[in-house]
């Protein structure tokens, strides 16, 4: 294993939105390091940068990394790009169909540092809780064998948090595909609410959305979960028909038909392709971790965008060794804030989606999922 | 907005509509609608959309593709090309077999239509109704009442007052669209993918599926073929419409493998892209469509670094050629994006077989001794229309429309059958037309009038006179004015008793000079497929071979003057008694006259 310590000494911050000098000075220092590193072990990647007009002794001077060429995410679907590390490392995919998976490959050095981000956030917020055991409502894949798929390894790793009591799927796996299981998700609540303990409802929102509206549906009364229950979402937010569900109507649901308050109700963001974790600030805004840098691209001439402007999104972040793709340009569109704008008092910049960028059958995990909703 | 029987409803009024229309179905289907109504109708509207239709607020370009589409010709050309003749004639398949076969309208078409053009929704609307059908059009959201207004102004011009029952629109929303299909016959539906198998989800069973997908076109180069002005060619399809029209070529296939020839060509491309580009004023890329592009492009310089797949992107004002030396076909971002790639001719049908049902057309850039083989080659890969490179955003008139042609799919093909003996002599089985409107007042014209109205210049095959009150004049037809006239003749000789399958038939009718019209009898005959004898007149009074000829070959049947045939009965007389096999005598000059001896 290569020695990468400013690598690691950034991905060792404890606090995980800090935003001073020192932390600057450190993500500077360790993206050199690691842009060196994939420039001697990512075959293909110090031509990409020669291609575009970087080499390693162009690197030092760096402080604004926006312009580091970047890989693009939907390009994971085409190609598996790896540097050695990568060769025999942990293979997840991205969840969609026929051909158009994307696939990465995660060494340990790599899942480890994305993981520790996540545990810093947890314990941040308070939601890391050993001696409370919880029920579970995982709202992704019932897994069949070996977990490849990155947000049903995803979810099963926020089971560690807090002790497993009993874990419900939404997707069941009925013998050669996942399914969506309403009935099963309905009678899974209104158990929880009985039993009493704190529940954490993990994964797609769209099916969360489909509970709601079924048990509104069928008449349902209202059940009262414990008040230390936390709903943390992750994916699509279409519906079916292609709708998006709006997300404050959500969480005005949750608080009405399962008594979770607003603020226990978090939205994630992160891909297979970058699995830093992007989670909702209590006023539900999406803050860059101290471990990480956003930027927005112009949609046509790729040119970096100023606050408030519309763009591609693009991350750079130098957690990753097993494949250069410590600087991404995600296919959704968003605009980027100053850190102050938000009040929560996080300093660091935030951001806010606004969709899948391009008109080409790119599928996201949610499209891919909600073809698994059955009409009634 | 409605339109019902002709009448422009607003939604707050429409109340239950769909009731009421599904009630007058059987009624409308009942009867039967008579082309001539509609092509009058297209006509006397083709006239108003050019001069005095202020109201419709319709820009000049919009007034002459209406007015080209609804000309008379237009329609009845496009009638004969795509039907046959008289396409709605219940009619024998041959004069031997009892079987009638004829087109019939499927009865009630309901039409999806796009929001990309604005008046396609009519030009479907009036297509469907040509051929008899009765139509409700869920226009697109952006349509705005726009073909509801058009085809009520369409209707003012139909003096029958019938076709009002036939046209209908309905703005019905998205997710209720199977309560307008449930009575419909075909369903006739434009659009992408994800729209065509939404509304097919809802159609019922049985219903036809008359679907007009999303197409893609290309431009296939033989490197050595492609000349400077080819390419500038290839250039201005490419910016035209900015790739937006299926026929636009989205992808730039080469006939080599050589990496090469494939960066030359797009040298020479990319020159001709930068002087033509500015020709043609661009269509602006969303934000989306943006972000594609650049995602196409940013992994095709990716696949540079990180793949061996040699490569390139050229990329200049408003335009960019993406190479990949590998054979495919690929869907381009569009917005004068070109995607470059290899497929030499053998790997042709292989390469292209995953877009087969999605293939329109190649424009091809060729030496023309290849011209022959490589468009049998590309049509055998599954290429619907194959045209020159300049022209491939051109079109004719009757041309085949993706494949096939529209109106076959907006009819069902019938047939009837009885015994042989049933209907003997019947050719078809149609009702007798109606009198023409206004016969009655139409003065009768006589000889002098004949000849003293001039011929058109449609007239092609001209017939003169015998002469035999004064001096010979010319009498012109057009081609299709004769084969009518023929066929109706034939079929008058197979109502008098011919009978194609066992009469074998002399025809001793003088050809040209004098008596040049009754060469005629040879196509009357043609299309009978009668056993046929062109004998020709004696041109004295010697009848002996014409006998010899009737004994040796068994002919029963003689077509001639009276005074030939008379004259021939005359003059072999002993040979013809004891021959006794001539059954019938079909005698004609001016007038036609059946016999039996």
């Amino acid at each position: 294993m290569a020695l990468l310590v400013h690598v690691d000494a950034l991905c060792a911050i404890e606090s995980p939105y800090r935003a001073d000098p020192a932390c600057d000075q450190l993500f500077n220092a360790a993206m050199r390091e690691l842009t060196k590193y994939h420039c001697d072990e990512s075959p293909g990647y110090a031509q990409w940068l020669a291609s575009n007009g970087w080499d390693k002794a162009k690197l030092e001077n760096v402080n604004d990394w926006s312009s580091l060429p970047p890989l693009f995410a939907n390009y994971f679907k085409r190609r598996l790009v790896l540097s050695k590390t990568g060769e025999q490392a942990l293979e997840l995919t991205s969840s969609g169909t026929s051909g158009q998976k994307s696939r990465m490959r995660y060494d340990e050095r790599s899942l480890g540092a994305a993981q520790a981000m996540v545990d810093r956030i947890f314990n941040l917020y308070g939601w890391n809780t050993p001696d409370t055991p919880c029920n579970y409502l995982l709202l992704s894949y019932e897994p069949a064998g070996a977990i490849t798929l990155g947000t049903a390894y995803t979810d099963q790793f926020l089971c560690k948090y807090a002790p497993i009591n009993r874990a419900v799927y939404a997707l069941r796996h009925n013998g050669h595909g996942n399914e969506f299981d309403p009935f099963g998700v309905i009678r899974a609540l209104q158990e929880f609410a009985e039993e009493g303990l704190p529940v954490r409802i993990f994964g797609f929102p769209a099916f969360l959305w489909f509970a709601l509206e079924r048990m509104r549906e069928m008449g349902y009364p209202a059940l009262k979960l414990h008040p230390d229950s936390l709903v943390f979402l992750g994916g699509g937010w279409k519906t079916h028909a292609d709708q998006a569900i709006p997300k404050a109507m959500l969480y005005q649901r949750l608080g009405e038909q399962l008594g979770i308050a607003d603020v226990r109700c978090r939205d994630g963001y992160g891909a297979v392709e970058h699995p830093v974790p992007y989670i909702e600030c209590p006023n539900h805004h999406f803050h860059i971790p101290s471990y990480a840098r956003a930027y927005i691209r112009h949609p046509a001439t790729l040119d970096t965008q100023p606050y408030g402007a519309r763009g591609f999104l693009h991350f750079v972040s130098p957690y990753i060794t097993s494949s250069p793709a410590h600087s991404v340009v995600m296919s959704d569109l968003a605009i980027l804030h100053p850190g102050h704008d938000c009040g929560c008092g996080i300093e660091t910049d935030w951001f806010e989606l606004l969709g899948r960028a391009g008109t080409s059958k790119s599928r996201s995990c949610a499209l891919a999922a909600s073809e698994l909703i059955k009409e009634s | 907005m409605y339109l019902v029987q002709g009448t422009l409803i607003s939604q707050t009024e429409a109340g239950d509509v769909l009731a009421s229309l599904q009630t007058q179905l059987a009624t409308t289907l009942a009867q039967r609608l008579d082309s001539e109504t509609v092509l009058a109708c297209a006509e006397s509207f083709a006239q108003w959309v050019l001069n005095g239709s202020d109201a419709l607020d319709l820009d000049t370009e919009s007034r002459t593709a209406l007015h080209g589409f609804c000309q008379r010709d237009t329609l009845a050309t496009k009638l004969a090309r795509e039907l046959g003749e008289a396409p709605f004639s219940l009619r024998r398949i041959d004069y031997r077999s009892p079987h009638f076969e004829s087109w019939r309208p499927l009865g009630l078409v309901v039409h999806i239509t796009p929001t990309n053009s604005a008046l396609l929704p009519f030009f479907a609307m009036l297509e469907s109704l040509l051929v008899g059908n009765i139509n409700w059009l869920r226009p697109s959201s952006s349509d705005n009442g726009r073909t509801a207004t058009l085809l009520a102004a369409f209707l003012r011009h139909d003096r029958t007052g019938t076709l009002a029952d036939y046209l209908a629109v309905l703005p019905w929303p998205n997710t209720d669209l199977a309560r307008i299909f449930s009575r419909a016959d075909a369903v006739s539906a434009w659009g992408g993918d994800t729209a065509l198998t939404a509304i097919r989800q809802q159609l019922p069973a049985g219903c036809r599926w008359i679907d007009w997908g999303h197409r893609i076109s290309f431009a296939y180069v033989v490197p050595s073929a492609a000349s400077k002005a080819q390419l500038d060619a290839v250039a201005d399809e490419v910016c035209r419409f900015d790739q937006q029209a299926c026929s636009s070529p989205q992808c730039i296939l080469v006939d080599s493998e050589d990496p090469a020839v494939l960066r030359e060509v797009g040298d020479q491309l990319a020159q001709a892209l930068a002087r033509r580009a500015q020709q043609w004023p661009g269509l602006i890329p969303s934000e989306q469509e943006s972000a594609e592009i650049s995602s196409q492009l940013a992994f095709a310089r990716l696949d540079q670094s990180f793949s061996d797949v040699p490569g390139h992107v050229w990329q200049g004002e408003g335009w960019r050629i993406i190479w990949a030396q590998t054979a495919a076909l690929v869907a381009s971002p569009l917005f004068r994006t070109v995607q470059l790639r290899p497929v030499p001719r053998a790997q042709l049908v292989e390469t292209l077989q995953a877009w087969r049902t999605r293939l329109q057309t190649c424009g091809l850039v060729a030496h023309t001794h290849d011209l022959a083989l490589l468009s049998q080659m590309l049509l055998a890969a599954g290429v619907s229309r194959v045209t020159s490179v300049s022209a491939m955003h051109d079109g004719y008139e009757g041309e085949p429309h993706d494949g096939v042609y529209a109106l076959a799919r907006l009819t069902r093909r019938v047939s009837v059958s009885f015994a042989a003996d049933a209907l003997p002599h019947h050719v078809t089985l149609d009702h007798l037309p109606a009198e023409p409107e206004g016969l009655i007042t139409q003065p009768i014209m006589d000889k002098i009038a004949f000849q003293q109205t001039p011929m058109t210049a449609n007239a092609q095959l001209f017939f003169r006179s015998g002469g035999s009150s004064g001096k010979p004049k010319l009498a012109g037809f057009s081609y299709r004015d004769y084969h009518r006239q023929m066929q109706a003749a034939a079929d008058g000789l197979f109502a008098a008793g011919l009978d194609p399958a066992n009469d074998r038939v002399m025809n001793l009718l003088y050809g040209g000079n004098l008596y040049g019209g009754l060469l005629s009898f040879f196509t009357i005959l043609d299309k009978l497929s009668a056993v046929h004898f062109p004998m020709g007149g004696p041109s004295d009074d010697d009848y002996s071979e014409i006998a010899q000829l009737i004994i040796d070959q068994r002919v029963n049947t003689l077509v001639g003057m009276p005074g030939t045939i008379h004259r021939l009965f005359v003059r072999e007389e002993a040979r013809l008694r004891a021959y006794g096999g001539i059954q019938k005598n079909h005698a004609g000059r001016g007038t036609l006259e059946s016999a039996t001896a």
